[in-house]
């Protein structure tokens, strides 16, 4: 077991000032000033792209920092690499597993490190020496147990072991417990403490803002890139650190709604679930409206659309699209029944990348775009997709240009081309202006607005408050699979919204 | 201007990427020209269509495998298949007594519902492509052995011999049948539904699925028209052979990949044509020929044959990438 250090810590053993970096295009982190301590558990904070992941893979040394100072243990750090870190004393537990699964526990912690005898493996001090560390982190685990026999939060806990196993003297932690139960999460907190207590620095990346109460000393928070401030948890609330987060003013320049909505629901959801993603979610979407829905990553929002599409299949629940009550979606079905999803990931879900602009745009609508016989009929493929391209401002020299030449804007707008050129009356987009540029967006925006006012309803999926709070009529929140409240447009604040999602016990 | 400018810079890769498409076709004439010099039997006629007549049936498997490569997948059990389809027409004529168009159709069927079944396990219980077509490999051959006992059937018909032997104006009749299915095939790559639905599946396959396409539906059709392509392969070979050998085609699948691949079909999916297939496929039978006319030993061949087809995917990297 570790003994209790007790001593004064004045000094810190990891301390930024002043750090920053540019992506072309975006400024990822401007002057962040954060000083780490031994023995203290320090927790970063800040909504989905405020730069939590680019500053823990500057300090991991997988990215480089533009400007400002690292020090480290005294010494000015230069990180050459992520290895160089891990030398160093600073190793990471990333959000996703990185571990091989068809080898045992004491493979992967000492993988790339095996130990030899006479050229050959020395299985028996290998997980001599696994043993040895797990049973000092106070797990109960078998070395020779191969990482696929394991639940994931023991999963974790192996991650943790490994980062351990270079006598790491700063851990990050990046949402250790996004995958994780409660007993499994207890386990992770104790280690934690026990890691304290021996003098490790642990900064510790989490939401889930209830955890803070048990293991957090210190809370720092970025925006937008920028460095907010630092608090000692004790000495502050829950409520002050929303209001650091979201801390910004909403943007005025959205498009403003013009009309009213009208009253008729095209498409009511009851009782939904779907497995573990997320259950019991009910709302209804009216005609022209502009619902948004926001949540924190893995709170089951785009799970939620791909049920409604038929991309996973529903557990419970109804779902009713223009008075039919589909049973069993399909995909086939339900678009058929004019609902679009528009996906967040569009290189990998949305676009055929090495065919032309034509080619996507008429790719939901081939069946019509054919006659009986099967034959494409390739003069009016060509004008649909001309007359969206004038219609939508898509920049291009030709409909013929290949997909992949088109900036991020164009690409997304083509993607709503080809959804009305099918006529689809419900679109459901997951993240419609990721990773497009801020006048793009804008367009966007205009576009979303525009079709809204021609009856079209869209259920607007977005890590983005200020976009969602500025284009949607009403904001469905979600926190961990449960829908917990659905605001209107006059009840809209940063705070609201962010104390819904991360609210445990469902309104 | 920024945009303009990316623009022209893309404009000026296409041209780039249009030399590397030809590069197949200028392979072929350079091919052509080499051994048009090395050897005064090269260029003539009757050599011409016999090298077109000799890669005939691996040219009808290399079609319809062509389809199923741009939908990402593959299929090696086309070999095996050209074999049993064969057995099944001898079988059905010679044992069974049906007249002859009766055992022809029957083996289309055969063939046709193989590649189905193929298709059914690759897209509704997702099994890899590679795993079931190369269990499908074995189990067609396996097929082939156990209704022959392993023996050739020999198959006696004026009109068979006449398919591999005979000629329509003056054209050799296999060289008729490989270049209609080609005109078939490209029409329906090109200009149907069905042909866009594939480049889209080898494209991107979930965004086809978003997009409210029966994805499943259009991958057992074309692991479905593969077969029927190799069946019609089976007829060319059976007529030429005179007989049905469980034995035939042993390989074949691997030359018929190569020759589809060397034709610039990407095995990633979503690129490729069925010009480049015919061209492929030319191109391996004048390398064939040409270096038996200079009496080039069969395992330099293949020597040869290897280095060109790995060439040849190199050569497609650098067109994909950026």
């Amino acid at each position: 077991m570790f003994e209790a250090i007790d001593k004064i810590v004045d000094k810190p053993i990891l301390s930024l000032k002043g750090v920053g970096k540019s992506f072309p295009g975006t400024r990822a982190l401007d002057d962040i000033n954060l000083d780490f301590y031994e023995g203290e558990i320090h927790v970063l904070l800040g909504e989905n792209g405020a730069g939590k992941s680019t500053l823990i893979k500057i300090l991991s040394g997988i990215y480089f920092k533009d400007e400002g100072d690292i020090t480290y243990l005294g010494e000015p750090m230069n990180l050459k690499g992520a290895l160089d870190a891990q030398n160093l004393g600073i190793s990471v537990v990333h959000q996703e597993l990185n571990l091989c699964r068809d080898i045992t526990v004491a493979d992967n912690i000492f993988i790339g490190r095996e130990f030899e005898k006479n050229g050959f493996l020395d299985k028996t001090t290998q997980n001599k020496k696994a043993k040895e560390l797990l049973d000092k982190m106070g797990l109960d685990m078998d070395p020779t147990k191969l990482i696929s026999e394991l639940t994931v939060g023991e999963q974790q806990l192996v991650e943790i072991a490994k980062a351990l196993s270079f006598e790491s003297k700063v851990l990050i932690l990046d949402e250790p417990t996004s995958a994780i139960t409660g007993k499994e999460v207890d386990t992770l907190f104790s280690i934690m403490k026990q890691l304290k207590k021996n003098g490790v620095a642990l900064i510790y990346i989490s939401h889930r803002m209830e955890e803070f109460e048990i293991i957090a000393d210190k809370v720092s928070v970025l925006r937008d890139g920028q460095y907010i401030g630092t608090k000692a948890f004790k000495d502050t609330t829950l409520d002050e650190l929303i209001q650091m987060m979201v801390g910004r003013e909403v943007y005025s320049d959205y498009p403003a709604r013009v009309n009213n909505v009208s009253n008729k629901v095209v498409m009511a959801v009851k009782s939904l679930s779907c497995d573990s993603f997320f259950q019991d979610v009910s709302f209804e979407l009216k005609e022209g409206e502009i619902l948004g829905i926001s949540g924190l990553m893995g709170a089951g929002r785009t799970e939620i659309a791909k049920t409604i599409i038929g991309f996973y299949h529903k557990s419970n629940g109804e779902i009713k699209i223009f008075d039919k009550v589909v049973l069993h979606p399909t995909i086939e079905e339900v678009t058929k029944l004019g609902v679009a999803y528009l996906t967040e990931d569009r290189r990998h879900e949305g676009l055929a990348l090495n065919q032309d602009i034509v080619f996507n745009s008429i790719l939901a609508s081939v069946k019509e775009f054919s006659n009986k016989f099967g034959f494409l009929k390739l003069k009016e493929n060509e004008k649909a997709t001309k007359d969206y391209i004038k219609l939508l401002k898509i920049k291009a020299p030709s409909s013929h240009t290949l997909i992949s030449a088109l900036s991020g804007g164009n690409q997304q707008k083509v993607i709503i081309g080809r959804w009305l050129i099918k006529n689809s009356k419900i679109l459901i987009m997951d993240e419609p202006t990721r990773g497009i540029d801020v006048n793009a967006k804008q367009e966007i925006y205009q576009l979303i607005r525009e079709l809204s006012r021609k009856g079209i309803s869209v259920l607007m999926i977005s890590s983005e408050l200020p976009e969602l709070m500025g284009m949607s009529d009403r904001i469905a929140v979600m926190s961990r699979g449960h829908l917990t409240k659905i605001l209107d447009k006059k009840d809209f604040s940063q705070e609201l919204i962010m104390k819904y999602a991360t609210d445990t016990v469902p309104a | 201007m920024l945009d303009t400018k990316t623009l022209e810079h893309k404009g000026k890769l296409n041209v780039e990427k249009l030399l590397y498409k030809l590069v197949p076709l200028l392979t072929l004439l350079a091919l052509i020209i080499l051994f048009s010099i090395l050897s005064p039997f090269f260029f003539t006629m009757d050599n011409i269509f016999s090298i077109i007549v000799q890669s005939s049936i691996l040219g009808m498997m290399g079609l319809g495998v062509t389809f199923v490569i741009i939908t990402a997948g593959i299929d090696l059990s086309i070999g095996s298949l050209i074999a049993v389809a064969g057995v099944v027409m001898g079988l059905v004529t010679v044992n069974m007594g049906a007249p002859l168009y009766v055992g022809i159709i029957a083996g289309l069927l055969f063939a046709s519902l193989f590649g189905a079944i193929q298709g059914v396990i690759i897209a509704k219980l997702r099994v890899t492509a590679f795993v079931v077509t190369l269990g499908g490999m074995m189990v067609a051959r396996g097929i082939g052995h156990v209704a022959t006992n392993s023996n050739p059937i020999y198959i006696d018909s004026d009109f068979l011999m006449s398919i591999s032997g005979g000629y329509f104006i003056g054209i050799p009749i296999p060289v008729i049948i490989f270049l209609f299915f080609a005109l078939i095939s490209h029409i329906l790559l090109s200009y149907t539904r069905f042909g866009r639905y594939v480049y889209a599946i080898g494209s991107n396959e979930v965004a086809t699925k978003l997009s409210g396409i029966n994805v499943a539906k259009v991958k057992i059709l074309t692991y479905a028209l593969c077969s029927f392509m190799v069946g019609i392969g089976s007829l060319l070979m059976v007529s030429r052979l005179g007989s049905a050998q469980p034995t035939a085609g042993n390989t074949y699948e691997l030359l018929a990949i190569a020759a589809v691949v060397i034709g610039g079909t990407s095995l990633f999916g979503g690129v490729g044509t069925i010009l480049g297939t015919v061209i492929g496929t030319i191109l391996m039978g004048v390398l064939r020929n040409g270096l038996n006319l200079l009496d080039v030993n069969q395992f330099w061949q293949m020597i040869i044959t290897g280095g060109i087809l790995i060439f040849a995917v190199y050569i497609d990297g650098l067109k994909t990438k950026e």
